[in-house]
Order: C-alpha cells, then sequence, then structure tokens
C-alpha cells in the first residue's frame, strides 16, 4: 500500500471544521432553547409537580357538629376513640411484631403478618390502622409496652406501633333517635367519587359521612373543614428532619381543619321520648308531632328503633337488618289511611260544593250501590250531617259524599293536602301517597278495568287503594288545625357556628290552601270526636283541649281472604292537634296492627300531646 | 513559551478550567447526604482525588510529542479490546453493567479508556488512507471492524451508551474524512431499514420500553418513565435563577436517581436556575470551540484526525448527556465529563486534554521520521 504524505489534503479536511463548529453551535442553541422551554415555560409547573413530590399531606379531621333538641340539650356527644396503627418506616421485625400484634388485638397471627406486609408494600411513613375503636385496657397495654429500644424480656414487640386518636359519634339516646338523627358510615368507593364531584376536597377515603337521618341531610354542614398538614419526604416516602428552609415550606402547606357547625333542631326531647315509650308494646309504629303553625317537627319517630352506636359491629347490623329496624316507618312507609282519610273527602266535597256544612243523610246500616257498602254500626246512626259524621265516623255519609263526588275530585284534594306528593322534610328518602284516580285505572298495569264507581265509595272512607305516609298525615291534620294553610315540616331551627354564632333557619312561607268556613266545618266535628259523643271520646280526660279523628285501616279487602300466618288485625291511625281553640301540636299516630284506632293510636297521641303541652308551649 | 501559550490554548484551559470548578461546587452538593448534614463527602473527596491523578497524567502526555503516537495506535486499541474482553470474563457488575474489573483497591471502567483507543487507531487507520479519493464501500471495511469490535463487547456489558458514542466518534471521524455520496446514501438508508427491522424484531422487551418511554415518560411514571420525569421536574423546577447552592430539593430528597453520576446536571440546572445553566453550557461550548481551532492549526492528517477525535469525544458525551437528562433524546447513561462523578471517566477526559495539549504544542515541529 502506498502511504500518502500525511500532509497532502489536509486543506479540503480542515474545511469541515466548519461544519463541526456549525453543528456544536447548533446544538448548543437547541439545549438553551429546550431549557428556556423547561425552566423559564414551564418552570412554574415543574415546581409545583416538585412540591408535590416531596410534600406529603397529613389529614387533620375536622371536629363533628352535635345536635341539640330545641331547648339545646345535646343528643349526640364526642368522644376519643382509638385505633391502632403501624408506620411502616418504624417497624422493625414483621414476624415479632405480627405476634406480639395478634396476642393483643386477639387476632390470628397470619391475618396480622399478612396485614403486616400489605403495609411495608405502601409509603413508609403513612400509618396504616390495624384496628379500630380499641377497649381501654387495650389501649393500655400498648402505651404501657411502648418502648423506644426493645429487650428480648420485654412482654410485646410493638416497634412502629402508635395508637391514633379521632373523635367518634356517641348517639345520647340510641333508640328513641335512632331514624330522625341517623348515623354514619365509612364512605364507600361509588359513594366518594360522586360527593367529590360535587363537593371537592370535602371528603376522603377512610372518613365517615352521614348515612341517614339529619347526619345525612345535614352531612356538609356539621363535617367542617378538614385541614392538612405537610410532611416533607424523600424519594422512598420517609418522612426526614426539617431545616429552617424547609420548615418554612411546612407552614405555606399548613390548613388548620374548621369545626363543623353544631345543629339545633326543632325536636322536643321529652316528647320523642314519651312517644317512644308509648309505642313500645307494639310490633310497630310511626309518629310524627308538627307545629301546626309552621311546619316544625316536634317528634319524629319510628318503632323499632336501632342503637346507632351499633351499627358498627357486624353482628348487631345483620340483627337490625332481620328486624327491619332501619326502616323509618314515619318516613318511608306507605299505609291504608282509614277513616283519617274521611276528612279529605269532607273537605273535597265542601271545595266543590257537592255538600254544605249542614247537609245531611240518613244512615241506615249501609248504602246499596251495586252492593252493600256496610257502616260499621249495623243499626244506623239515624240522621247525620258532617259534625256528627266526623265525631262518630259514620260511614254511610261518607258514601253519599263517594257516590256525589269524582274520584280525581277527591284525589285533587288529597294532593292539596300533601297526601299524594312530598312534604318537602329536610330528611332524605321521604315516600309520597297515593289516591288512585281514573287516569290510574286506565293506565296502570296492575289492573284490566277501568274505574268502577264502587270503588269511589271504598276510597271515601280510607279503603281501596288509598296509602298514606305517617308525616304526610301529620301535614294535612296540621293544615285542617292552622286554618288551611300550607306548611312545610322542617327539622332545624338553627345553625351554630363555631364562635357561638347562631344562624337562625328561616321558616318556609306559608300558603292559603282552603277557605275558612270549609275548615271549620271539619274542625267542629274534629272536636266532637273528642268532646261530642265521637270515638275518641277517652282522651277528653286530657287536661288539653284535643280535636282528632281516629282511623281502623283493614289489611285485607272485603272480598280477599287472608294468606295463611298473615296478621289480620288492622292497622290503628289518630290524627290530632291541641289545644283546639289555638293549636300549638298537630299528631299524627300509625299503629301497626294495633287495632282500633281508638284503642292503639289516640292513647299515644294524648301522651305526646299531654307531654310537649305541659311544657308551657316550649319555644325553641 | 509565548509561541506555546497561545490565545487558543489560554481559552481552553480556561474554559476548562472553569468547567471544573463548576463541576466540582455541584458534585459537593449532590453527594451531601443531608440527613447527616454536610461534612462525610467522601464521593466529593474521591472525585478531587482523581482528578489530581487525572491532571499528572495529563501532563506526562502532553509533553510526549502525538508523533510517537503514531506506530503505537495498534499496540493501544488491542490492549483495550484485550481491555474490553476481560471485563466480560473477569468484571463485576454495577446496576445492570457488567463493566467494571477491579484494580487492587481501585475499581475501573476500561470502557472510558478504550475511547481514546479506538479514536487513536481510527485516526491512524484513516491516514493510511488516499486522502484524494472520498471513501467507497472498500474504505470503510476496516473502519467498520475497528468500531464494531469494542461496541460490540461494550454492548455484551449491557452499556448501550458508551457503544453510542464509540459509534458516534467513528461516524463523524469518517464524515470529516469524506465518503462517496452515493455510499453515503445507501449507508443511510440501509440503517434505516435496519433498524425499522431491528425494533419489530430483535429487540428485547426492555429495550423497546427504553424508546417508548423516552417518547412518552408520563405513561410510566413509577417505572421507566420515572428517572426523565424526576429530571424534568428537578431542572424545570429551577426557573430562571434556581434554588440556590445546596438547596435544591429534588436531589436533596433524592428524587433523582443516578445524581452524582449521570444526572449531574439536573442537580446544577434546579440550582442555578436557567441563567446557570446557560453558563455551564457556555463553558463547556468554549472547551469544544477551543478544541476546534486547536485542530484547525494542524499540520498532517493525523494530528487533525486526533484533534477531531478528541473533540467529538467531548461532543458526543456533552450531547448525549444533556439531550438525554432534557429529553430531546432517549435516556443512555453516559457521563458528563469533567462535572460527573467517576474515576474512570474523569482520567479518560484528563488524559484526552494532555492529548490535545500535546497535539497543539507539536504542531510546529515536522519529526517526519516518526511516522514513516
Amino acid at each position: 500500500m502506498i502511504i500518502q504524505s500525511l500532509e497532502e489534503g489536509l486543506k479540503s479536511l480542515k474545511f469541515k471544521t466548519l461544519f463541526l463548529i456549525g453543528f456544536s453551535l447548533l446544538f448548543f442553541f437547541v439545549l438553551v432553547f429546550r431549557l428556556y422551554h423547561l425552566q423559564v415555560v414551564q418552570g412554574e409547573h415543574y415546581r409545583e409537580l416538585a412540591h408535590q413530590l416531596t410534600i406529603r399531606k397529613h389529614e387533620l379531621r375536622a371536629t363533628r357538629g352535635l345536635i341539640f333538641d330545641r331547648h339545646k340539650k345535646p343528643l349526640v356527644r364526642s368522644k376519643n376513640i382509638y385505633d391502632v396503627v403501624v408506620i411502616p418506616q418504624y417497624m422493625g421485625d414483621i414476624k415479632l411484631l405480627s405476634q406480639s400484634l395478634a396476642k393483643l388485638l386477639e387476632e390470628k397471627p397470619q391475618k396480622v403478618l399478612r396485614q403486616l406486609k400489605k403495609a411495608k408494600r405502601k409509603a413508609a411513613f403513612q400509618p396504616v390502622t390495624l384496628a379500630k375503636d380499641i377497649s381501654f385496657k387495650k389501649l393500655a397495654i400498648i402505651s404501657q409496652n411502648s418502648k423506644p429500644r426493645y429487650q428480648i424480656t420485654d412482654p410485646f414487640y410493638l416497634k412502629g406501633v402508635e395508637v391514633r386518636q379521632r373523635i367518634g359519634r356517641v348517639y345520647l339516646y340510641p333508640e328513641a333517635f335512632s331514624h330522625v338523627l341517623g348515623f354514619l358510615n365509612e364512605v364507600d368507593g361509588p359513594t366518594l367519587k360522586a360527593f367529590q364531584k360535587k363537593h371537592p376536597n370535602r371528603l376522603s377515603l377512610g372518613d365517615y359521612k352521614g348515612a341517614s337521618g339529619l347526619e345525612e341531610i345535614y352531612d356538609l354542614s356539621l363535617r367542617g373543614f378538614d385541614g392538612h398538614q405537610a410532611q416533607i419526604v424523600d424519594a422512598k416516602g420517609y418522612a426526614i428532619p426539617m431545616d429552617e428552609e424547609l420548615q418554612s415550606l411546612k407552614e405555606r402547606f399548613f390548613q388548620p381543619t374548621t369545626a363543623g357547625q353544631a345543629i339545633i333542631t326543632t325536636l322536643d326531647f321529652a316528647t320523642q321520648q314519651a312517644a317512644f315509650l308509648a309505642m313500645q308494646k307494639y310490633q310497630g309504629a310511626a309518629l310524627v308531632a308538627l307545629n301546626p303553625q309552621n311546619g316544625e317537627v316536634i317528634a319524629l319517630v319510628s318503632h323499632p328503633g336501632f342503637n346507632p352506636n351499633l351499627v358498627h359491629q357486624p353482628g348487631y347490623y345483620k340483627e337490625m337488618m332481620a328486624n327491619r329496624a332501619e326502616f323509618n316507618r314515619a318516613l318511608f312507609g306507605v299505609y291504608p289511611p282509614g277513616s283519617t282519610f274521611k276528612m279529605v273527602t269532607a273537605l273535597a266535597a265542601l271545595e266543590n260544593k257537592t255538600i254544605n256544612p249542614k247537609t245531611s243523610f240518613a244512615c241506615r246500616g249501609g248504602v246499596h250501590f251495586g252492593r252493600l257498602f256496610k257502616c260499621w254500626n249495623r243499626g244506623g246512626h239515624g240522621q247525620v250531617n258532617l259534625t256528627k259524621a266526623l265525631a262518630q265516623s259514620c260511614n254511610s255519609f261518607f258514601y253519599q259524599l263517594g257516590i256525589k263526588l269524582d274520584i280525581d275530585q277527591i284525589a285533587t284534594t288529597g294532593e292539596k293536602l300533601f297526601l299524594t306528593k312530598k312534604t318537602g322534610v329536610d330528611l332524605a328518602g321521604e315516600n309520597a301517597g297515593f289516591i288512585p284516580t281514573k287516569h290510574w285505572a286506565k293506565t296502570s298495569t296492575r289492573r284490566s278495568f277501568a274505574w268502577q264507581k264502587g270503588e269511589t265509595l271504598s276510597v271515601a272512607i280510607g279503603q281501596g287503594d288509598v296509602r298514606v305516609n305517617p308525616l304526610a298525615n301529620a301535614v294535612m291534620i296540621s293544615i285542617i288545625a292552622n286554618g288551611g294553610y300550607s306548611i312545610t315540616p322542617h327539622l332545624i331551627h338553627s345553625f351554630v357556628d363555631t364562635d357561638g354564632k347562631i344562624i337562625p333557619q328561616k321558616t318556609p312561607q306559608r300558603k292559603k290552601l282552603f277557605l275558612k268556613e270549609d275548615i271549620l266545618a271539619i274542625q267542629k266535628g274534629l272536636v266532637d270526636v273528642v268532646h261530642g259523643h265521637g270515638t275518641a271520646r277517652r282522651l277528653k280526660k286530657s287536661p288539653n283541649k284535643i280535636a282528632g279523628k281516629t282511623g281502623t285501616a283493614q289489611v285485607i279487602g272485603h272480598d280477599s281472604k287472608a294468606k295463611k300466618g298473615q296478621n289480620t288485625k288492622p292497622h290503628g291511625w289518630f290524627v290530632a292537634y291541641a289545644p283546639y281553640d289555638n293549636p300549638q301540636i298537630a299528631v299524627a299516630v300509625f299503629v301497626e296492627h294495633g287495632g282500633g284506632g281508638s284503642v292503639s293510636a289516640a292513647p299515644i297521641a294524648q301522651i305526646v300531646i299531654d307531654t310537649y303541652l305541659e311544657q308551657k308551649a316550649p319555644k325553641p | 513559551m509565548k509561541a506555546i501559550l497561545n490565545t487558543r490554548v489560554m481559552t481552553l484551559l480556561l474554559c476548562l478550567f472553569l468547567l471544573i470548578g463548576l463541576g466540582l461546587l455541584n458534585l459537593y452538593s449532590a453527594t451531601s447526604d443531608y440527613e447527616k448534614g454536610y461534612t462525610t463527602n467522601l464521593l466529593f473527596r474521591s472525585q478531587v482525588m482523581w482528578h489530581a491523578i487525572g491532571l499528572g497524567l495529563a501532563v506526562v502526555i502532553m509533553l510526549v510529542n502525538y508523533r510517537h503516537f503514531f506506530p503505537l495506535a495498534p499496540f493501544i486499541y488491542f490492549a483495550c479490546v484485550g481491555l474490553l474482553i476481560a471485563v466480560l470474563v473477569l468484571g463485576h457488575s454495577v446496576s445492570g453493567h457488567q463493566s467494571w474489573i477491579r484494580l487492587g483497591g481501585l475499581r475501573i471502567q476500561p470502557t472510558e479508556f478504550a475511547k481514546i483507543g479506538v479514536l487513536i487507531m481510527l485516526a491512524y487507520h484513516l491516514c493510511r488512507q488516499n486522502p484524494l479519493e472520498k471513501a467507497g464501500f472498500i474504505d470503510l471495511l476496516i473502519p467498520f471492524l475497528i468500531l464494531g469490535l469494542p461496541s460490540g463487547l461494550v454492548i455484551l456489558q449491557g452499556d448501550l451508551g458508551s457503544a453510542l458514542v464509540y459509534i458516534f466518534i467513528g461516524i463523524t471521524l469518517l464524515l470529516v474524512r469524506g465518503i462517496r455520496l452515493r455510499v453515503l446514501t445507501i449507508l443511510l438508508c440501509g440503517t434505516i431499514a435496519l433498524s425499522v427491522l431491528a425494533y419489530f424484531s430483535f429487540l428485547s422487551p426492555y429495550q423497546k420500553k427504553r424508546i417508548q418511554t423516552f417518547a412518552n415518560p408520563e405513561k410510566d411514571p413509577k417505572g421507566a418513565g420515572y428517572h426523565l420525569i424526576q429530571a424534568k421536574i428537578a431542572i424545570g423546577s429551577g426557573q430562571i435563577i434556581g434554588e440556590g447552592f445546596l438547596k435544591g430539593k429534588s436531589h436533596r430528597l433524592k428524587f433523582i436517581p443516578e445524581r452524582h453520576t449521570d444526572f449531574i446536571f439536573t442537580v446544577w440546572a434546579e440550582e442555578w436556575g436557567f441563567l446557570g445553566s446557560v453558563v455551564n453550557l457556555a463553558v463547556y461550548l468554549g472547551c469544544l470551540l477551543a478544541i476546534l481551532a486547536i485542530a484547525i492549526q494542524s499540520t498532517d492528517r493525523f494530528a487533525y484526525y486526533l484533534s477531531i477525535g478528541f473533540f467529538s469525544l467531548f461532543f458526543w458525551h456533552w450531547a448525549i448527556n444533556l439531550g438525554g437528562v432534557t429529553g430531546i433524546m432517549p435516556l443512555t447513561g453516559v457521563p458528563l465529563p469533567f462535572q460527573s462523578y467517576g474515576g474512570s471517566s474523569l482520567v479518560t477526559s484528563w488524559a484526552s486534554i494532555g492529548f490535545i495539549l500535546s497535539l497543539a504544542f507539536g504542531h510546529k515541529k515536522t519529526e517526519r521520521s516518526l511516522m514513516s
């Protein structure tokens, strides 16, 4: 091979240096441009990201607001609850730890070991809960044995184990107030997702949220605002000691908690408690007591009740579900109203000028309309006007109204009285009642024939397809009591801020629904139920001037037979208000299979009315 | 003496000492253990020691006339190849790369030294080709073998980044030497076709993941994309003026992996911001341009090829490292000369500087007898 001179061709080679200079400069500017983009254009964004990576938020839970009755008597209380947690970064020998913890918590060692292994995979500084709400005995053992240094002679190895305190809820009067106050439940995934969409940052995983009653409806006010504390951690999640600069960073990310608002309810503790006790001898019952003037709920009881303090124990929850104790009869239940519905029929007739207060019919123990529609008094009531018909609950009089009225007219009046629509109470899950209409008869898939006139006669005395909700019946009797004005039942009197400031809630506007003289005609009959020769004359012995209407709802229709084992005892109803010259309380009582309303429901109503009025017209 | 310390050499030395200064400053911050205070800093002290060794080596090389290396080129080259084979046989692996061998109490990385061996051999071979003709396929055969042997050995060690440096140095030298346009076009098309084919048939899922991660690092933030995302966050959060010396959070809180080696620039960018980063880049660019300025003064082809070789050694480390951490190129672990921690890399860089100075001082003397 001929080796060329080393100087040859050097010039043309050197010319290429220019390209290399150009290429170096080009790459330099590309890098500068790239850094400009990362550090200047997107710098803010990346610094924010850097903070998110280094600062782990440690949630601080706000104290939940308390709930009071109208006399500011507390119905719930806060309690310190102790949970056992383990902090993964500090636990040493997890085998030894699991054995100690299993002995302490009375669990299987394998189960604890599995929990600890799972914890180890999570962020090292984030505590993992091992046991909730431990007893004081266990608390004492854990605190006594938590030592900075483990010695072989120590009975328990508890490295990394801590007891964390949180504030829990105690319901002071568990059974009587169970349905109206509700209870708290640990929030589940779907609920959390839906909630966070509506109210971001108000709820996080592992939080407790109101699951029913007032706890559910006013959850946002009661829960307050959680805060957070920053913890600075490194890439492995280890918390690291602070210097001055990191301290300031930590302070910048500190957000104190704001405790939840307390609620002063319109409930009257004594009345609610008395109602609940009076119901105990029946298998099921519901009561709603309202202030007929403004719709304040004085008492709202459903029997059987449950103990919200125990619902988190699996055994108790099962038992409660088996009893249907979680079912709020006052709010969710709809039942045949019996004779309490006669007021509706009468009001429909008066409104439509079918009758006037003086119209009378003769009762001869029943009315022939296709078949014999029987009055409960086989001997007949003789000549009966509206007052006497209501007082003695004469079926014949209302059959006559049924013949004269159209079913749709009854349904319209019933709707005005909130019997077929929601009353708008501040509780979740309210069920509206039902009054049949011709349109329904035609379109319902449950029947194959058009409305029969005879059915209107059954509806006129509260039998047939009519269903009424106890709360709605209380609203109905309130409207009669207050002279024909609409009311909206509500449970909140005021909120109390953390600084003690009371924020009263506005009472909803009332609207005139019925003519004064129509209402007066009904009221006259209701007074005679107790004070005339009426169906609830035994309540005359009350010191308070009670007016009301009994109801006895047949469980099975006149042409159907009872199924085997079915309780055929009718439901008892009593709707009442007192004093009748200046109504301050209106009550609807429903007793499941309690028999006649005058013997089952009426005495409960009297106890409730007497208890309430005895306190000399209490005002919140 | 005046002739020796001309402006080009002065510029190179000035930029180099600035670079070493900021490199050490930054390494001090990167290796400080936040939890233990700033006292125990073994890595930093070891780096200073390597600087001293490197400087000594550079002075020795500088004093030797570069022409003496011409006949030695094949021996140096095969010695390096031998070392690379030794690594595969005797070496032990650190973080997935089997590229270290123990020499007494020291761990050395022959991959680094071999870079110099490869470029000297290539320069030697190119000098033996006809400079008046552009290279055809046959002329490229031996250069490809010279490059292919060490690259293959390095890839077997699992060190893709270093193999890339070998290949890029080779390509740079061959382009400077001149290749026929037709040959170049065919090679280019062939390479593209081969890469596409390789991606779909030869590459392991791990290697594919690397490429996909580069395209979209946010897809897998905890896994393969972790390095790049953390690097971008650290660089970006420096903003314009930086968080300040010793105050960079990302590296202090250990979010940046390999923060004192391959990702050393992210520490600088976080603490000194955009302005500091531009200064860092400019100082390095100054070194590169000074080397090119020295190259232009070459009095023979061997000197020119050698200086371009050392230029591309510094350039490609810079480009591959910074392109990787800023996310404009795929991440392949190569050190940033004079800034990353690491004895082998530092000694290699110092040796390269020694060669460049030897070239600068040797231009005037024409002792052809040594080379023919």
